[in-house]
């Protein structure tokens, strides 16, 4: 399986650079070839060359709204994102749906997110959110290894 | 009885912006004023940083042009040191600096402009976006995002990041590229000749298309900034700075970056916090003056490189002297994207280009030092000054869209002319307002929603304030 992990978060804003660290962890923990990894600090319509050819794609990133350290996968369903994307902010949808229209196919597609604290200035994680990074690499590194999609983790795991 | 119409908000530049537009008592349009309204700081925010800091502080302004910022700003720390960095690293500046300048224009012309110029500027709102594109004409569409992937991809071998790489610093760079690194630069630069060609071809078979825009976009007399190489030829690094009147007549050149202040001025005007650039000897406004790629190949007597060249000569041949309609910067910037892959493959194939002497190291020897370097939108202007501790004291940045801010204005006006016809909006003044802008590619465009879908609003009041006309179009 082909498998794509996207993180994207600002680096100088503490909690947001969740997704980039998780990416950055995995780098030292799996093989090269047995995923991509891709950490970007916004996605862009280039990306869409990178997921043409993707089995499965993950995409990492840091939300204020929640539990505070909650982590939360849920999959993407390109036919919800039919409206064009604004260029400056694409979302995994949009970029997935740019995705399927230049090449005719788009991955399935997972979102997780994390929940941050402080969105302020500064490099280092808030330990909670920290402690929900380490988590996730853990589990990804585990679902990488054994070439497992995401949908076979437990369902109740997953918000439709 | 006057009328005051305000545009609000048109755009988000990392921030707001706005346009008024003023009608007289006859009902003919007095004044455009295209208001940017949120202050962004930097200049002030770095007094007090180590200059060692600037490069990476700077980078942060864009996230579109990093690298411009990165070359600028180091170009003024090495005068600071007082070093001539050795010559690969000069050579590996300019490769990060015209991959920038590739995907740049890219994003530019096949992301915020080719929906209008493929499909038409009063074609439907809804279709009008890169999905249109991709309906209409989906090899141009995927000719846009390869060609960006392209200068990102390269930006990353160089720099370890897409965005806000850090390998540019005072002295030079801080790794040298390795042979792997080059052969696989060099192999992306025959897809890239392939599509910079195919998109010219497509582009000069539609200006016959665009008579009227041509015409009314900031269509008017200006001088026009940009450097050159010493023989004359296109040059984004380094050079000195030459202006030319509207006819194409040589008004200043052989100034060198430090000398800059001699010719250019600034001001702030009360409505707006984007500063106006002027050329001093013909004072304010009268010196209003244009940069980028546009202003580039009207200053220039050659690009130096062959396939530009003959690109140059037949863009030259539009217009006696300078070219003066701002619809053709995006003309322009095709044939920069080509000049840009010849300039790049010349210098990967120079056999130093992988040496491992890539930086220079010294403490801080002048109390001043200035960086200029063509950015995609225009000339850049990085001058700082520092205490004996090192740190700023000073810093003026003189942006690419700020020396445009005039002509933006300017071209505002021409297009409302046209399209204000009494006390009624023409259909069609909303996206011909957003086009002209987009023309000069500001940062303003990263901050509308750039598949043509700015939020305007557009609200034509009486002295009493009373609703004559409005009309809306939401965001995205």
């Amino acid at each position: 399986m082909n498998r794509i992990v996207i993180g994207y978060g600002n680096e100088l804003r503490r909690d947001d650079a969740a997704g980039l660290t998780v990416v950055s962890s995995l780098e030292s923990r799996i093989k090269p070839d047995s995923c991509r990894l891709v950490a970007t600090t916004q996605l862009t319509p280039e990306l869409a060359f990178d997921l043409a050819d993707m089995d499965e794609a993950i995409f990492i990133d840091a939300t204020p709204i929640g539990i505070p350290g909650k982590t939360v996968w849920t999959p993407i369903h390109v036919e919800d994102y039919s409206n064009p994307v604004t260029g400056h902010e694409g979302s995994p949808g949009h970029l997935l749906d740019l995705t399927r229209s230049a090449f005719g196919r788009a991955p399935r597609a997972f979102l997780i997110t994390i929940c941050g604290v402080d969105f302020g200035y500064g490099e280092d994680l808030t330990p909670v959110v920290q402690k929900s990074v380490d988590a996730l690499v853990e589990e990804l590194t585990i679902l990488v290894e054994t070439n497992r999609p995401v949908d076979t983790r437990p369902e109740e795991s997953i918000h439709a | 009885m006057s009328r005051t119409l305000t545009i609000d908000p048109v755009t988000r530049i990392e921030g707001h912006a706005k346009i008024t537009l003023t009608l007289g008592d006859d009902g003919q349009l007095e004044a455009a004023h295209f208001h940017v309204t949120q202050l962004r700081g930097f200049e002030k925010f770095c007094e007090g940083r180590p200059f060692t800091e600037m490069p990476s502080l700077m980078a942060r302004i864009c996230g579109i042009c990093p690298v411009s910022h990165l070359v600028a700003s180091s170009k003024a720390c090495d005068r600071i040191l007082a070093v001539t960095i050795p010559e690969p690293a000069g050579n590996l500046r300019r490769i990060m600096n015209l991959a920038q300048i590739i995907q740049s224009h890219a994003l530019s012309f096949f992301h915020l402009s080719s929906p209008d110029l493929l499909l038409g500027l009063d074609s439907d709102p809804k279709k009008r976006n890169v999905f249109g594109v991709y309906e209409a004409a989906p090899e141009l569409a995927l000719d846009g995002i390869r060609l960006r992937k392209i200068g990102q991809t390269i930006i990353e071998l160089l720099g370890g990041k897409r965005i806000h790489p850090a390998w540019i610093v005072p002295g030079g760079v801080s790794k040298p590229l390795s042979e792997e690194e080059r052969d696989q630069i060099l192999a992306f630069i025959p897809d890239a000749y392939a599509i910079a060609s195919r998109t010219l071809d497509w582009f000069k078979s539609r200006l016959s298309t665009f008579q009227e825009e041509i015409r009314t976009f900031a269509n008017f007399p200006s001088l026009f900034m940009g450097l050159i190489s010493k023989e004359g030829g296109m040059e984004f690094y380094d050079g000195k700075l030459r202006i030319v009147n509207e006819t194409g007549k040589l008004v200043e050149e052989g100034i060198e970056s430090e000398r800059f202040e001699e010719i250019v001025g600034e001001v702030a005007e009360p409505w707006t916090y984007l500063k106006f650039a002027y050329y001093k000897p013909l004072g304010y406004p009268q010196g209003n003056y244009r940069v980028g790629p546009l202003a580039r190949l009207n200053v220039v007597d050659h690009c130096g490189t062959p396939k530009a060249d003959e690109e140059w000569a037949e863009f030259r041949d539009l217009e006696r002297g300078a070219i003066l309609s701002s619809f053709h910067y995006h003309y322009a910037r095709l044939v920069e994207i080509l000049c840009c892959i010849e300039k790049m493959e010349r210098i990967l194939n120079r056999p130093e280009i992988t040496s491992t002497h890539v930086r220079a190291f010294a403490e801080p020897n002048n109390r001043i030092g200035v960086g200029v370097s063509e950015a995609p939108r225009g000339t850049l202007m990085h001058h700082y000054e520092i205490d004996d501790n090192g740190l700023i004291t000073k810093a003026n940045l003189i942006i690419a869209t700020g020396q445009n801010n005039g002509a933006m204005n300017r071209g505002v006006f021409q297009v409302a002319k046209h399209y204000i016809k009494k006390d009624r909006i023409q259909e069609g003044m909303l996206n011909r307002v957003e086009a002209v802008i987009r023309a000069y590619d500001p940062c303003l465009s990263c901050s509308t929603h750039a598949m043509g879908k700015m939020p305007f609003h557009i609200e034509l009041m009486d002295q009493g304030g009373n609703l004559l006309d409005t009309v809306r179009r939401a965001a995205l």
